[in-house]
């Protein structure tokens, strides 16, 4: 198995198959590291599935931009190509079922 | 506009970067006549008059109980207007040290700085402006980071403090005693950050002995050389080790997460983590290729 990227906790799957439904525009969407402040954010404007739950973010990018980590001596920049992306969040295990990794 | 610095230009940038880092941490004393021609401006750009009722507290919970004692409404922040700004007010620093800042932002500009300058925040209300005190002792470590492995990294003026893990803020205990945790306790850590700075504390084989976690499977992976060790306690609990991609600063800090008790390799945890495949599928097929990890 082959996916695009891992920036610290997060996964990031180039879809092969376009995502269906609707869309909203978003600009510089934020993943994860709310606890510690050190997010991880996605440059730029993007198409962002209506239909996202969990631990999953479904969105488009249409222009090359860039995900970033706002720690200034944290993870290095993921450089994001056109395309169908899912970011989801590492998971782990916490009392007796799935959970997604905090930071 | 500058397309292209000189070197003289380029050393005024290194310069700033520098004064603006070191002054973080200085404990610089309120001065009321910098701070009130400060709210001259912030006030004005509201068409509003400063207040009569300036409040110089010290600390960001003083101001907040202060804020809410006048307004009877409860707040959970300050304006984030002051220190916080330093990354930008640096930059118009360079600006204006470059002589390519406009005449008519100087002002405002200088005013904001100076007011950064001797003060840590402010809660701005109609009535009354709170001024949050810089604080009295502010320890960093050699990255910049909140840190001090032995006490409070930050002091306010009115004696609250906080703890930090370089650059995670902790609970107390997690710097003045941190193998007083329990395994149960530990366990109940659900933030990773938090975790790993309680382990780093603590160290990392104190937290095999408190777990009784045994190693029971390595694995180093070839692209990245990036090693994991799949962890498993006596109750059947088990925690994957694993070692970060290399920062920015080029460290790479360990994490442990539990991981799914029937997962047996090092290798299947680490896909495991990564999908919404079942233990049994990872471990049928644990091969997972990053197009690149950071």
């Amino acid at each position: 198995m082959e996916i695009y990227a891992r920036q610290g906790d997060l996964v990031i799957d180039r879809l092969t198959t376009p995502i269906e439904g609707d869309f909203v525009m978003k600009r510089d969407l934020v993943f994860a590291g709310d606890s510690s402040g050190n997010r991880h954010r996605l440059l730029g404007e993007v198409s962002v599935s209506t239909s996202n739950t969990g631990r999953t973010t479904r969105f488009r990018v249409q222009a090359a931009t860039e995900l970033i980590h706002e720690k200034a001596d944290g993870h290095h920049t993921t450089p994001m190509v056109p395309g169908d992306y899912e970011i989801r969040i590492l998971r782990e295990r916490g009392d007796g079922a799935d959970r997604a990794v905090e930071d | 506009m500058l397309e292209n610095l000189t070197s003289e230009q380029e050393q005024i940038v290194e310069a700033v970067t520098e004064e603006y880092i070191a002054d973080i941490t200085k404990p610089t004393p309120p001065d009321i006549e910098v701070i009130q021609k400060w709210l001259d401006v912030v006030y004005g750009l509201y068409d509003l008059k400063r207040p009569q009722r300036i409040e110089v507290v010290g600390s960001p919970y003083a101001a907040l109980k202060l804020a809410a004692d006048l307004t009877g409404v409860k707040r959970n922040d300050t304006d984030y207007c002051g220190v916080a700004d330093g990354y930008w007010i640096a930059q118009f620093e360079t600006y204006l040290r470059l002589g390519i800042l406009k005449p008519e932002e100087e002002h405002d500009f200088i005013t904001l700085r100076d007011f950064a300058r001797v003060a840590w925040d402010t809660v701005l209300l109609d009535e009354c402006a709170i001024i949050i005190r810089r604080p009295v002792d502010f320890r960093v470590d050699d990255a910049g980071n909140p840190h001090c492995a032995t006490g409070p990294c930050l002091v306010w003026a009115d004696g609250q403090h906080e703890y930090a893990w370089h650059g995670t803020w902790v609970d107390e205990r997690v710097i003045k005693n941190p193998r007083g945790y329990s395994r149960e306790e530990y366990l109940a850590i659900s933030n990773t950050e938090q975790r790993r700075a309680l382990s780093e504390a603590a160290g990392w084989s104190w937290v095999a002995e408190i777990l009784g976690a045994k190693s029971v499977d390595k694995w180093t992976d070839p692209k990245t050389s990036l090693n994991y060790d799949l962890f498993r306690c006596e109750d059947g609990v088990q925690l994957l080790s694993k070692q970060s991609p290399p920062l920015k600063d080029g460290s790479q800090p360990r994490y442990l997460e539990p991981v799914h008790e029937q997962l047996r390799t090092a290798q299947a945890a680490r896909k495991w983590q990564a999908t919404s495949m079942s233990p049994e599928e990872c471990e049928a097929d644990p091969e997972l290729i990053y197009g690149s990890e950071a």
